[in-house]
């Protein structure tokens, strides 16, 4: 492993255990440092929206009601689930999901975390590696080739479907399916490779 | 990652959580698309419903969350150099941004002490004491669709033995709707115009291809012709979402085709 992967590493153990200061002591500092290293990570996600509504102040917002979340949310955050980013992640995921759906004013009784319930609820099928299995993607994500990379950053970030990316790339369907599948495939290789090794830490 | 599939072909009764793994799931792609917030409104719900069913992809999801998490953060590249610096300070924008989280935290805080019952987070799914046995053993995310019972829905009947009732999901470019099919009866054949996924919720059906269990994902594409017939003991309840209307092929089932027409939430205005 290189050196940057060893400071992921650290890095995500760190983070955890900020959180958890958060969520057992509602420690503000811990929330401020929370705040400071990973709203700007929601704010360029939110900026990479391919929408007609994507603007700073629309990130800002949402930035907003992200942080919100997490401390609300603080006590359900569970290490062994989830790493803080995938936790924060999926936070952003359904607050930029529920956002859109009133700025276009859909009326529907279901919202982002009826859909894709968070973590927290319940996990039967948890798996107690997660976090450490987590620290490893960083690293494999690094090692892809750069259009398989591009594809699949471009599938998680823009907002915008397998069939909706080939457009906008102007690539034929099947060759987005096939970079996104061939890179996820590497990433839950070196997952599950991670989850073979063992408890060392 | 390969895992051995539990392929026990058992249903217990009575209850929608099936004994039988699922066997028929989303392509990966869905569940990519899934993961990173990207399906309509309505195909997720059929993933949502789904996953309710499969733990394999539930854990499928959940990796692939975890590449949105890693993802999340690399894009941000503006912003590598403040975080080299140790102190990861914040500009002018960010600090306004954090005193509107402390405003509204506090503010919530307030108004949560005045009224010291529920939990913090703004969505709370009081359980209705009028469920029928049906409806609680529906998915979750379904019955968020199902305001009363099952049984309260506008059933139509589609023929003899199965009826349709449209549910307001608020995705306007496609219905979705919940069939019920009576036990061990058929459903003329029909086709379909457009793409359609199908999530079996309740029961079992088959066609010319195979037997479907609860949690069966299937996803039917446009000029696809089938003849669903529930199994013997009890009902089938699915439930499916459709690009466009289906289509009715038997000589006289056409003449119902005009009242097949597509329902989708209306429109906002």
């Amino acid at each position: 492993m290189d050196q940057s992967g060893v400071k992921e590493r650290l890095a995500h153990d760190e983070w955890a255990a900020v959180m958890q200061k958060v969520a057992s002591d509602q420690d503000r500092q811990a929330f401020e440092k929370l705040f400071a290293h990973f709203s700007p990570k929601i704010k360029s996600f939110c900026m990479m929206l391919r929408s007609q509504h994507t603007s700073p102040q629309m990130a800002d917002e949402l930035v907003q009601d992200v942080m919100i979340k997490v401390w609300t949310k603080a006590k359900y955050f569970n290490s062994d689930k989830a790493s803080v980013s995938t936790w924060i992640f999926t936070i952003a995921r359904n607050c930029r999901t529920d956002y859109l759906r009133k700025l276009k004013r859909t009326e529907t009784p279901l919202v982002a975390d009826d859909l894709w319930p968070m973590a927290e609820e319940e996990a039967p099928f948890a798996s107690l590696e997660q976090h450490r299995i987590e620290k490893n993607i960083h690293h494999a994500l690094t090692l892809l080739p750069p259009e398989q990379a591009e594809a699949l950053k471009q599938i998680y970030i823009s907002g915008k479907t397998h069939a909706e990316v080939a457009s906008a790339l102007g690539l034929p369907l099947g060759t987005v399916k096939s970079r996104v599948r061939l890179a996820i495939g590497k990433l839950r290789i070196s997952m599950s490779e991670i989850s073979a090794e063992g408890t060392e830490a | 990652m390969k895992q051995p599939n539990a392929n026990k072909i058992s249903i217990k009764k009575g209850t929608l959580k099936p004994s039988a793994a699922p066997r028929l799931h989303p392509d990966i792609h869905w569940l990519i698309d899934y993961a990173a917030g990207s399906l309509p409104l309505s195909h997720a719900l059929c993933v949502s419903a789904h996953i309710e069913y499969c733990s394999l992809c539930q854990n499928k999801v959940r990796e692939l969350s975890a590449i949105g998490g890693s993802l999340m953060g690399t894009n941000a590249v503006s912003n590598s150099h403040t975080e080299n610096t140790r102190s990861e300070e914040l500009n002018d924008a960010n600090a306004k941004v954090l005193n509107n989280v402390w405003a509204a935290i506090e503010q919530g805080e307030a108004a949560q002490s005045g009224a010291e019952t529920t939990s913090p987070t703004e969505h709370v799914s009081a359980p209705s004491p009028a469920q029928s046995e049906t409806t609680s053993a529906l998915p979750e995310c379904v019955k968020k669709l199902v305001p009363n019972t099952i049984e309260h829905l506008n059933w139509k009947k589609l023929g003899r033995h199965l009826s349709v009732t449209h549910l307001a999901s608020g995705d306007t470019e496609r219905e979705v709707a919940l069939h019920r099919i009576q036990p061990g009866r058929g459903v003329a054949n029909h086709d379909h115009k457009g793409e359609e996924v199908t999530v079996v919720l309740r029961g079992s059906f088959s066609d010319q291809r195979g037997i479907y269990l609860p949690g069966d994902f299937l996803v039917m594409q446009a000029g696809h012709s089938h003849q669903p017939v529930a199994s013997g003991d009890m009902e089938c309840i699915c439930l499916s979402v459709v690009d466009a209307p289906i289509k009715f092929t038997g000589p006289i089932n056409r003449l119902i085709n005009p009242f097949l027409k597509i329902h989708p939430s209306p429109a906002p205005a």
